[in-house]
């Protein structure tokens, strides 16, 4: 059954067995996600069971259209709030931590020639690891823990050197576009 | 479920490098999927089948746990609520004496004791001013009949008379009514309500709830010199010495105008001596009975006592007031108040 059918007939009925099937594909979305928030892997997995309980009663009264991204929101909420009560974490670096996944560019997706020339520009004006970085994971279609294992990086350096490289790299093919117009 | 088998394969290892790279990828524009990978990346690899595990475990018990309660016990509890229901009631019901259930429901409104009420402010107003002339007029009546008592009981003792109306007129020398009297008439009215009724209020003798008349239901009889409320009556004749009757609990079934009729006759029967005495030593009085399952009064407590020739008249004429009807079963305590 599709999503919209299972969130529309558990809206109506209230079967725990709609919900389930909505919910269980999603845990360890939900779970790895409590794991980076919450830095505890059994408050996380309290959780997700609290999670459960939280949407099973939202959304019998409230209607749903993308039910991920809802889940994602509501997640992220629930851990904010045990945080609020543990007081054990500065909220600004969790805003920092969530901010960093917003992007939308891959560089392996460009197909215009000028384009692909700005972006060989800028990837040289990176620093020496974000470039490498970059490099391996979009260019040589490597995996973060090979790059990590060829670089001698953790898996976490990994994936904010490419997160880092990825943003610079959107900034100044951004500038170098816009300095193109004002040449022409 | 797809998505599910991806992220444990990935998180535990057992994904082609090809596939972790895509997954990756895609967690680029997944910010849901970015967290949790990145989420599983701080931690060991070695605890998450035993947690993955746990965790699935625990969310099969949680979906069966709701599927058993909702559908096997809601039943019993609705059944269980109404068996309670009943059961309150039936007790209830067995609680309460056959006679007082023929009375309760055989019971009408108190022929007497509310009379009119109306609750709009200025009708309000009206008997708040009303029931201030009312006292003024009944104390002036009192102040007479005390005097032909005095007159024949205690004229050797002027001089006590006179003092206390002095003390009464220093009292309560703020009545807005007074300065409309004579001065006579209003030497005699300054002191409607005797001027030592807060201190025994503070002292608790008397429950104020039950006994003081509320404003709101107010009726009059300017000839009796009744002031009557909802439930409490209060009688301002023929002495300088007030009743209040409580009839929260019960009213008589003669009615309550003949037990004021008849309050004030066994009281005429008393020395007026008793009644300056009361009046001098700013005590009152407490009458108090309870209604047995006929209606009838029994335990007639008098408090303080006032001596045993009270005492004894008090009893007597609560008993020859005969049955009363329950107004409240919970409260089978009528009191009656003399100050």
């Amino acid at each position: 059954m599709k999503e919209q059918s299972l969130l529309a007939a558990y809206r109506e009925h209230g079967k725990m067995d709609d919900l389930a099937a909505l919910y269980k594909p999603m845990m360890p979305l939900v779970y790895g996600s409590c794991l980076k928030y919450l830095r505890n892997e059994a408050d996380a997995e309290d959780a997700v069971m609290d999670i459960f309980e939280k949407i099973a009663v939202k959304l019998r009264k409230t209607k749903i259209d993308h039910f991920k991204s809802w889940l994602f929101i509501v997640t992220k909420n629930h851990c904010f709030e045990k945080l609020r009560q543990q007081k054990n974490r500065d909220p600004k670096d969790l805003d920092a931590a969530v901010m960093y996944s917003g992007q939308v560019f891959h560089p392996d997706s460009i197909e215009d020639r000028e384009e692909k020339d700005r972006l060989r520009k800028c990837l040289e004006q990176l620093d020496h690891v974000q470039h490498a970085c970059v490099d391996l994971f979009y260019f040589k279609k490597m995996s973060y823990q090979e790059i990590a294992d060829q670089l001698s990086l953790q898996y976490n350096q990994v994936r904010s050197r490419i997160q880092n490289g990825r943003r610079n790299l959107k900034l100044c093919m951004e500038r170098a576009a816009a300095g193109r117009k004002v040449k022409k | 479920m797809k998505i599910t088998n991806e992220i444990w394969d990935y998180v535990l290892g057992k994904m082609l490098p090809e596939d972790r790279h895509m997954l990756e990828k895609q967690a680029l524009d997944d910010p849901f999927l970015g967290d949790a990978l990145e989420g599983f990346s701080m931690y060991q690899k070695t605890g998450l089948p035993r947690r993955k595990e746990s965790i699935e475990r625990r969310f099969a018990s949680r979906i069966h746990q709701k599927k058993r309660t909702m559908i096997k016990l809601w039943p019993y509890a609705l059944a269980a609520s109404f068996a309670l229901l009943i059961a309150i009631g039936t007790l209830i019901r067995l609680d309460m004496p056959e006679n007082q259930t023929v009375l309760l429901s055989h019971e009408k409104e108190p022929e007497n004791v509310n009379e009119e009420i109306d609750l709009s402010v200025e009708s309000q107003h009206e008997a708040l001013f009303d029931q201030l002339t009312e006292w003024s007029e009944a104390s002036n009546n009192a102040e007479r009949v005390s005097r032909d008592y005095l007159s024949v009981e205690a004229t050797d003792d002027k001089s006590n008379k006179t003092s206390y109306q002095d003390e009464a007129m220093e009292n309560d020398a703020s009545s807005d009514i007074s300065a409309l009297m004579p001065k006579e008439e209003r030497d005699i009215a300054l002191n409607p309500v005797p001027p030592s009724i807060p201190q025994r209020e503070e002292k608790g003798i008397i429950n104020q709830n039950t006994l003081e008349p509320e404003i709101p239901a107010i009726s009059r009889d300017t000839r009796s010199g009744y002031v009557a409320s909802d439930q409490v009556s209060t009688l301002v004749a023929p002495s300088a010495l007030r009743t209040q009757i409580d009839t929260s609990a019960g009213t008589p079934e003669i009615g309550l105008d003949k037990v004021k009729e008849m309050n004030v006759a066994w009281r005429k029967n008393l020395s007026p001596e008793f009644f300056m005495r009361g009046i001098e030593s700013g005590e009152s009085v407490s009458v108090s009975f309870l209604l047995d399952n006929q209606g009838l009064p029994r335990d007639i407590m008098i408090s303080p006592s006032m001596g045993d020739y009270f005492d004894q008249k008090a009893k007597e004429f609560i008993r020859s007031t005969g049955r009363w009807k329950f107004r409240d079963p919970e409260r089978r305590i009528i009191y009656i108040l003399y100050y």
